[in-house]
């Protein structure tokens, strides 16, 4: 089982491949999202402001004026964020739930392509 | 000064009200839409005190003439354009209001270039197609013939993502465009060519690289051949991400699933329901980047010699569209654009200003 602290680092290693990427640079210039992440066993809440493409800043508690929010249970958010499932088939098997609009969602998982390309 | 947006809470239109609002504080920019909702909840989203929020229905022209009073501006996002251009735009006219579109449909452009006179009369100027495509695609048509003795070929193409737009409208138009004669102006005249025809690989901006283009019905062969003097050829293509969604397009268009606008409604409205399906469906191959490009080749004379510019751009399609239809507003606005009538962009933008202005937000011109 995912621990809250193997999640902590999941999602700081995978920020510092988002920021350092210079082609999500380039396409998400104009993408400014405030982006929460819920887990459950563990329950964890983190919060990522994306700003221009660039993760800002990122805080482990809930923001209730999310854009965008992703559920799941630990270690499918775990697998998402490190490269190993693949988000948009998971959201389509209802395995992770996403709300957000139909293009954030398509940003958010060509977001994850890019990085582990 | 107040700028009005008639579609402002859409995906374009948002982009149009964002820029405005931020690069014309001292002015009121009006975000007038049919969903009030949604258009609070964009207004509240952009965040700046001079965006104002009004609800209209287009089709009801009283609404339209209301909205438009005491308006300097008004830049019209309601597409598909091939049916609103007719509608708006000679109320615009009538109301003696400067006009701004993103008109993308080569039809709903011709028949805007007829109100030509009615606008001169009016002492209105109305600036169409004014987006990436048309628009920025223009105003590098006008750039290269400006570097050029003379300008001889102008190729024109796109590439737009279906991770990258979301709507009703986008979807009719790529319909509307992919099927039927779509113009072309080859060995200097007007000519009309397949849609989805005449294949050709073309390089863009990285990351979206080489893609396979075709013919489709779109504005600037119709309009670059009356401003760009003694040119031969003006020819556009483009092409959907993922690859294997042209295929789909190609299928409907030949089982005529999309031949009517009862059946096209249908279709688009099915399809734009799940884009996050249709790109998993369409998209296992060449995941959809989320981002849209353009490049433009003007081949030429120069001191004697052939000479080719070439020149590419990248972004979201919303930014790409949305800002030079701002950019183009506000030119307006200060008296950068005088000469009523309607035009096209490479009638009126001076190019050097206009991509000056692209770079403040971020928008790079690359010379490919």
């Amino acid at each position: 089982m995912v621990t809250a602290e193997t999640l902590i680092s999941t999602l700081n290693t995978f920020v510092e491949k988002v920021n350092a990427n210079l082609t999500l640079k380039k396409i998400l210039k104009g993408w400014s999202k405030l982006v929460v992440i819920k887990t459950k066993d563990p329950d964890t809440e983190a919060t990522l402001k994306v700003e221009k493409g660039t993760v800002i800043d990122m805080k482990f508690e809930d923001t209730p004026t999310a854009d965008i929010i992703l559920s799941a249970n630990a270690d499918v958010i775990n697998d998402i964020f490190t490269g190993k499932a693949n988000p948009s088939r998971l959201y389509l098997d209802g395995t992770l739930k996403v709300f957000a609009s139909q293009k954030d969602q398509m940003v958010l998982d060509a977001i994850v392509d890019i990085v582990w390309k | 000064m107040k700028f009005v947006v008639l579609g402002g809470a859409g995906d374009m239109g948002g982009e149009v009200v964002a820029d405005l609002a931020q690069f014309s504080p001292e002015s009121q920019v009006v975000m007038v839409d049919l969903r009030r909702d949604v258009a609070e909840k964009k207004a509240k989203s952009i965040g700046l005190p001079n965006v104002m929020v009004e609800q209209c229905d287009v089709n009801r022209r009283d609404d339209v003439l209301g909205v438009l009073k005491d308006a300097k501006i008004v830049v019209n996002c309601v597409g598909p354009f091939y049916k609103y251009e007719k509608v708006i735009l000679p109320l615009a006219i009538e109301s003696g209001v400067g006009y701004v579109d993103i008109c993308d449909d080569h039809d709903a452009t011709e028949r805007a270039l007829s109100y030509s006179d009615m606008a001169r009369s009016n002492d209105v100027t109305a600036l169409i197609g004014m987006g990436w495509t048309p628009g920025i695609t223009n105003v590098l048509a006008r750039l290269g013939a400006e570097k050029l003795d003379q300008a001889e070929s102008i190729h024109i193409f796109w590439v737009g993502s279906i991770a990258d737009s979301e709507g009703l409208a986008v979807t009719k138009h790529v319909f509307h465009v992919i099927q039927g004669l779509a113009p072309s102006f080859e060995n200097y005249q007007w000519i009309d060519v397949d849609a989805l025809s005449g294949n050709e690989d073309v390089e863009f901006p990285d990351p979206i690289g080489v893609q396979n283009t075709y013919y489709v019905g779109h504005p600037e062969p119709v309009t670059i051949p009356r401003y760009i003097r003694g040119v031969k050829n003006v020819t556009l293509k483009g092409t959907l991400l993922p690859k294997d969604i042209n295929k789909l397009g190609k299928f409907l268009v030949d089982t005529d699933a999309v031949s009517t606008e009862k059946k096209l409604h249908a279709v688009s409205e099915f399809l734009s329901g799940d884009l996050v399906v249709l790109s998993n469906i369409f998209g296992t191959k060449d995941k959809p980047l989320p981002v849209s490009g353009l490049r433009v080749d003007v081949h030429g004379i120069k001191a004697g010699k052939p000479k080719t510019f070439s020149w590419g751009a990248i972004d979201s399609m919303g930014r790409l569209t949305g800002i030079p239809a701002s950019i183009g507003a506000q030119m307006m606005a200060r008296g950068k654009i005088k000469q009523p009538g309607v035009l096209p962009a490479e009638a009126c933008i001076q190019p050097e200003y206009f991509i000056e202005e692209l770079k403040k937000r971020d928008i790079e011109i690359e010379e490919m």
